[in-house]
């Protein structure tokens, strides 16, 4: 029995690739469905995104920035010690041009015992018991 | 203890020993305190005590067998760490819900300033 690894979504939207890229990447309209109340992001690999509710935080590091197709973060909600989990996007045209199919990976979930003890390793633990509350704080709050 | 299960359950889980011991068995499990303590640098003696800490907290089970004490983990632990993606699948759902509902809102020909 393990925990699972990865949450993914799948979903068509009826827009074109470029509009649906521009949504996702371009801050001023990363706030108008995320929604936060900031959202900062520099989009290139080893850039830092940042993402900000009344209640929570969430700090994230750009892995792979490929327009208009794919884009990957690692994300560390509620400001945990590391970024945790990775979420990759991947746009694909659909036929008529007109639609983009949405697929959404949010992975490293099975390795986060393993993340938390090299974390406690360093020197650095806060314990399971305060990486869950900040996540779930950050849960509730969003 | 506490009303919040999942929050008991790692709880018990802030001993890196114990995470290791929870490791060992998500991946091999189940295990005898004999192999346990080849894996893990402590005593088959510390392996029990922190088993009970694991136990009282409902994560795994002791069976007895033979001479041999068998270890195994329990699914309902685990199952709160599903919870927990599951709860992060939901809020995926409600955010690409709004995220398509502008998309497809929003004319193609406005989509805004782009970065220099």
């Amino acid at each position: 029995m393990k925990i699972p690894d990865e949450v993914r979504r799948d979903l068509e939207i009826h827009a074109p690739r470029q509009r649906v890229w521009a949504a996702l990447t371009e801050p001023d309209q990363l706030l108008r469905w995320f929604p936060t109340k900031r959202a900062e992001i520099d989009l290139r690999p080893g850039g830092p995104l940042f993402l900000e509710w009344d209640e929570a935080v969430a700090e994230a590091v750009v892995d792979v920035v490929e327009p208009p197709g794919r884009f990957a973060f690692r994300w560390r909600p509620a400001g945990l010690g590391r970024p945790f989990t990775t979420v990759s996007i991947t746009l694909e045209e659909l036929a008529d041009g007109a639609s983009t199919r949405l697929r959404l990976v949010e992975s490293g979930f099975a390795s986060l015992p393993d993340q938390i003890e090299t974390q406690s390793q360093k020197g650095n633990d806060e314990g399971w018991a305060h990486e869950l509350q900040e996540l779930k704080e950050y849960l509730e709050a969003a | 203890m506490t009303p919040d299960p999942a929050g008991a359950v790692f709880a018990a889980l802030a001993d890196p020993t114990r995470r290791r011991v929870v490791h060992e068995l998500s991946k091999d499990g189940p295990l005898t305190a004999t192999e346990l303590a080849r894996r893990i640098p402590v005593s088959r003696q510390a392996i029990a005590k922190h088993f009970d800490a694991l136990e009282e907290a409902d994560l795994a089970t002791a069976t007895r067998v033979g001479r041999e004490t068998r270890y195994e983990l329990r699914t309902r632990a685990f199952a709160e760490a599903e919870a927990w993606m599951r709860a992060i699948g939901a809020m995926w759902d409600q955010r690409l819900a709004s995220f398509k509902e502008f998309v497809e809102s929003v004319p193609s020909g406005s989509t805004g300033r782009r970065k220099r």
